[in-house]
């Protein structure tokens, strides 16, 4: 419970320094005359999940978060600029979901022909919809929206290095240091062992320098022809860790471990339709092997090398949209399939999404709002496995904007998503722009 | 430089000198050719632009009045022999800020078209077949901002008239392409300036949709014209859209490279 008043204490606390930072700013220009240009935006949102279903051990049944997302650009010439955007979350009904990240904290000078960013940032990988397997750069926040936490990444300290060449792009990155992932702890919804344990503190790193092991990227980018292609390599720790029991443990333990991936992503319009899909191999044997005794959820003690195995992983379909359907609104449907080489149930990586389908659709009103309906489902090929969403947004009053959505969940017992079995959930979000 | 300036006035005479002694009605054997005249002389009217920026300013009304606004900084690139590029970044709603389109158009292929989404720092291509779509919203739709070419046409004239107390051309305007949401366009040409003045839009059912009015059309750099004003409002829904433009600057050596996915990601 110290832990986490005390994060709640360093939210609050950054947040103040944020604000005397932004003072200095008005201060030093001020003073010095010199032409800083400054362009803040501000996002508070509030959010709101309750759960129908009962939690079991210690889980909660609703929460509720508040949070503050400043967003301030401060140009010094044409060339220099510097992104101040943390974020800061406040756990209204419990300070276990206070949160700070840095989620862009850079300066940034950029020429016709390159680049540079130093400090935290946040990149974006990918080209799909249902899931963005080759999105590797930043760790996320799996404790508000488990299964979509790409709006909940955390901020990255790195250099990046762009470079355009004729129409080619190539991005280099070196990260200094890693970023453990935000896991539901025993009264969050989506804790792996029904509500019964908390993760340590303490992550098991395959490298002896933990979280100090550099970790590098490399990614080229261009368009040809019609088709927008991106090859990328990484070298470094997988985000999502191996989550483990060890005999007689009172905290669940996670295991960073290194790999190198080599993925593609490619997004191209053809006709009406358009084509996305991504691609990776991993290869896993960078850290070596790490062989420990660990608890099987049937309790069994199962001595094993909890580094997974090589493998690789697609995710890929279509988008297509019609146009002007009922007064102005469009119609778009998506078709993803998603495969795993890694095809066992009872693997030691947490990867549900083996030989998945994902259907959905998207309905945009094109009003002043800009409502939008989405429902979307997974469904897994072998055991008809499902997670729903469905989910609608609309504006109003032209700076509140108001979400809600619902979550089904229906797991086979012998799919790994059978431990959220009971985690539906129904989530309105409230958010208000500055 | 320099060179290019003369080039660009002798070729801006080469138009005007059969402009200003022109009889009424356009020159052309068939009112196909006078039609196309009109347009393609448009066309060429505005060559030598190189590139230009707005504020757009957008008020939506629906049928109860109620409002709501749009803002966006808009880039335009001109490109030789092919259709030209542009950079759209919303300012407002607040929510919205920093979302930019990027638009390349072509004369002979599909346009290119990107989203860049700053919540995900993602940068999404999109189905630019969508011509017909409704822009942000309002009642215009992504061909009636889009800079249109003159080939993607084809024409009728029709006659003169007055609108306001000025002396036009009507010209029907057919698009060539399926993707439209038009299957006929009339337009109200301005004799004097060849600006346009009025448009009615004939929806894919040729029933009358929607009607625009250009204002206060103006004179920049002593050749560019630019309405301060457009006003769509559509007969079917009787919801209206008021499309201001603000502070327009031609020739400002924005960089080709401007016009790309990476500066796509920087725009605030």
């Amino acid at each position: 419970m110290t832990s986490c008043s005390s994060n709640a204490m360093t939210t609050l606390k950054s947040l103040t320094s944020f604000i005397s930072l932004h003072l200095i700013v008005l201060l030093v220009s001020s003073a010095t005359g010199l032409a800083i240009e400054e362009d803040l935006k501000v996002t508070s949102t509030t959010h709101v999940s309750v759960f129908p279903e009962s939690g079991k051990g210690d889980q909660q049944d609703s929460f509720i978060t508040t949070e503050l997302k400043p967003d301030l650009a401060l140009t010094f010439d044409e060339s220099w600029q510097a992104i101040i955007a943390p974020r800061f979350r406040f756990g209204l009904t419990d300070p276990e979901y206070g949160l700070l990240s840095l989620d862009d904290l850079y300066t940034e000078y950029v020429s016709d022909s390159f680049e540079v960013r130093v400090g935290y940032q946040t990149h974006f990988w990918g080209a799909a919809e249902s899931s963005n397997i080759v999105d590797i750069l930043n760790q996320k926040d799996f404790v508000i929206d488990f299964f979509d936490p790409m709006e909940n990444k955390f901020g990255e300290p790195a250099i990046r290095l762009r470079l355009s060449v004729g129409e080619n792009q190539f991005d280099i990155y070196h990260f200094s240091y890693f970023t453990p992932a935000s896991l539901p702890n025993k009264v969050n919804r989506f804790n792996f062992f029904d509500g019964q344990l908390d993760f340590s503190n303490d992550p098991i790193y395959t490298h002896g320098d933990k979280r100090l092991r550099q970790q590098a990227a490399l990614r080229w980018d261009r368009t040809i022809g019609s088709a927008d292609i991106g090859i990328s390599y990484f070298n470094g720790y997988e985000k999502f860790p191996v989550i483990h029991i060890r005999p007689g443990a009172v905290e669940a333990d996670t295991l960073y471990y290194e790999m190198q991936q080599f993925s593609g992503d490619i997004q191209m319009p053809v006709g009406n339709w358009l084509l996305k899909g991504e691609a990776l191999f991993q290869d896993t044997s960078l850290g070596g092997t790490f062989i420990a005794d660990s608890v099987t959820s049937e309790g069994k003690i199962l001595r094993r090398n909890l580094v997974p195995k090589n493998h690789t992983a697609f995710v890929g379909g279509f988008e297509y949209t019609f146009y002007g359907v009922i007064g102005q609104s469009d119609i778009g449907l998506i078709g993803e399939y998603l495969y795993d080489s890694e095809q066992r149930l009872d693997a030691v990586a947490f990867r549900p999404f083996q030989n998945d389908a994902f259907g959905g659709i998207r309905w945009s009103r094109n009003n002043s709002g800009d409502g939008a309906l989405l429902i979307g489902g997974i469904v897994d090929m072998r055991n008809q496995t499902q997670v729903w969403r469905a989910e609608y947004s609309e504006r109003f009053f032209d700076r509140l904007i108001l979400s809600a959505n619902y979550d089904h969940i229906n797991a086979t017992p012998e799919d790994p998503i059978a431990i959220f079995d009971n985690d539906n959930r129904l989530a309105i979000e409230l958010s208000y722009t500055y | 430089m320099i060179i290019q300036r003369y080039i660009i006035t002798f070729t801006f005479i080469g138009i005007f000198a059969p402009m200003i002694t022109i009889a009424a009605p356009p020159p052309g054997a068939t009112p196909e050719d006078q039609g196309q005249y009109v347009f393609i002389t448009r066309d060429k009217m505005d060559t030598g632009y190189t590139d230009a920026l707005t504020t757009l300013s957008m008020t939506l009304l629906n049928a109860a009045g109620q409002k709501s606004n749009r803002k966006m900084l808009t880039h335009y690139l001109e490109v030789q022999d092919d259709g030209d590029k542009t950079l759209i970044t919303f300012k407002f709603p607040r929510d919205i800020k920093g979302t930019g389109l990027l638009t390349f158009e072509h004369v002979e292929k599909s346009d290119d078209q990107w989203l860049y989404l700053p919540a995900l720092k993602r940068v999404k291509r999109i189905v630019s077949k969508n011509k017909s779509g409704s822009f942000v919203g309002s009642e215009f739709s992504y061909e009636d901002i889009a800079s249109t070419k003159p080939e993607k046409y084809t024409y009728s004239y029709k006659r003169e008239d007055e609108h306001q107390g000025t002396k036009v051309w009507i010209i029907e305007r057919y698009p060539k392409d399926p993707n439209s949401g038009y299957t006929k366009i009339i337009s109200w040409v301005d004799q004097s300036n060849f600006q346009l003045v009025k448009q009615e839009y004939f929806d894919r059912k040729g029933s009358l949709l929607k009607f625009s009015l250009d204002n206060g059309n103006t004179l920049y750099l002593e050749k560019f014209w630019r309405p301060s004003e457009i006003i769509m409002e559509n007969l079917q829904s009787k919801k209206k859209t008021i499309l201001t433009f603000n502070n327009w600057a031609f020739r400002q050596d924005q960089e080709p490279s401007f016009f790309s996915k990476r500066s796509l990601e920087r725009q605030r």
